[in-house]
């Protein structure tokens, strides 16, 4: 008999649907444990104390260095993009403690100070997408036999920007595994899905409206494997005193909050740890850089983006992956000026 | 036959007629009643798909596109999304930021 189970962990919201009682209990268990063990803001997580290991060898738990390995993976795939090692930067702009007890930033003002940073550095966007091509300093060491890591001089780790997904995935893959024919995991808005929905056989998946929360900007209809995650400059936004707004998506080649054209970006693929990396590569890199890049690099991922401007552009292979869909060509965007 | 006789047949006649007669107008109505009683169903399903219209936007949907869409002001400004059973079916949950 499928069930639904809806849980808060992770500091969001995770949704497993359409598989039996069971295994839905497996997931939450399994959130809850890396919950424990992937925070940065708890000093007693297992992320804190391998920060704090100076370029030492340390043991890692199994999950731990399998989350490790795929993050730097990542780091490697996107030429540095997404970069799982910005936990220092991420303090200098703010984002010290849980989002909850930040300030939140107005959207309007955020966005104003940020278009108008876009347009300084334009005449340098060839240099700053050239940046992407340049060797990575190799900040994370493993050793494999032992199940060890060690982190290079003035690393810090910070596995916010795909510890949900990953985990998502990850027990997907393992009720797939346990001969779970179809089910859904969201986990705060990134979604991994398998098989087909038991009521109605297409699993209908919304695509959030970066500020109308209760508008959906398209409408994605799936079945077989199927990840889908987004990101957005919109939400996590702080404001500390005297200074601009933040978000939570840095540039890593300029170690501030990204600020091209994009308030936000959705990636669709068959894996959920790439999806979500690449919605944060598209939102460094802007809609024009972004298509071209995620062109040559990964052809195969899909991506629906909404610009500053309101426009909604989307790639021409969403047909990949959906029964069905419908996209809006463009967004009202009402900033609360207030 | 006598003539008692001929009064009971017209009488059966009669009464088989006048039965048969309210059978049909009994499945006149009730199928009458049955089309009116779908009426409303259908109009409510009109609305349904309506309310299913983006309020503010030009709709693409399942259409083959260019690498990348052209930017709004060059699309159509009302396009009718193509009716078409997704418009029935229940979303399970939305992708967002969080």
């Amino acid at each position: 008999m499928e069930t639904s189970l809806a849980f808060r962990a992770m500091n969001t919201d995770f949704l497993v649907a359409g598989v039996p009682a069971k295994a839905a209990e497996e997931v939450k268990a399994l959130v809850d444990l890396a919950e424990t063990r992937f925070s940065r803001f708890s000093p007693t997580s297992e992320i804190s104390r391998l920060n704090q290991t100076n370029q030492t060898w340390t043991a890692a738990t199994a999950l731990t260095y399998d989350l490790l390995v795929d993050a730097a993976e990542a780091y490697h795939a996107t030429g540095g993009l997404f970069n799982p090692f910005l936990a220092e930067k991420m303090r200098t702009i703010g984002y010290d403690q849980s989002f909850e007890n930040l300030t939140p930033a107005k959207v309007a003002q955020g966005i104003n100070a940020q278009q108008t940073k876009v347009k300084r550095s334009d005449p340098g966007a060839a240099q700053k997408e050239s940046i992407v091509d340049a060797p990575l300093p190799e900040l994370l060491e493993f050793d494999f036999a032992a199940q060890r890591i060690k982190l290079a001089i003035g690393a810090e780790i910070d596995v916010g920007g795909i510890a949900k997904g990953w985990i998502a995935q990850r027990a997907a893959n393992q009720l797939v595994a346990s001969g779970v024919k179809q089910g859904l995991i969201d986990a705060g808005g990134d979604v991994i899905l398998w098989g087909s929905e038991p009521a109605q056989g297409s699993w209908g998946v919304g695509v959030g409206h970066p500020l109308v929360g209760e508008h959906d900007i398209a409408d994605l209809w799936l079945e077989g494997l199927t990840a889908i995650a987004t990101s957005s400059i919109v939400k996590r936004r702080w404001q500390r005193s005297g200074e601009l707004p933040a978000h939570h998506i840095l540039d890593p080649r300029t170690g501030s909050p990204a600020c091209a054209d994009l308030l936000q970006a959705t990636v669709i693929g068959r894996d959920l740890v790439a999806a979500e990396q690449y919605t944060k590569c598209l939102i460094i890199l802007g809609s024009a850089a972004g298509s071209r890049w995620i062109a040559a690099q990964r052809p195969d991922l899909a991506y629906i983006m909404v610009r500053s401007d309101g426009a909604i552009l989307h790639s021409d292979n969403l047909n990949t992956y959906t029964k069905d869909w419908r996209v809006d060509a463009h967004v009202e965007l009402a900033y609360d000026n207030h | 036959m006598s003539k008692k006789t001929d009064i009971i047949v017209v009488g059966v006649l009669s009464a088989a007629l006048f039965t048969g007669f309210t059978a049909y107008s009994y499945s006149a109505d009730k199928a009458k009643a049955k089309a009116q009683a779908k009426t409303p169903v259908a109009v409510a399903a009109v609305a349904a798909n309506t309310s299913m219209q983006p309020l503010n936007s030009a709709t693409t949907v399942n259409a083959k596109a260019s690498a990348v869409q052209a930017p709004a002001d060059t699309q159509p400004d009302i396009a009718q999304p193509t009716p078409d059973a997704t418009v029935t079916k229940k979303k399970t949950t939305k992708t967002k930021a969080s």
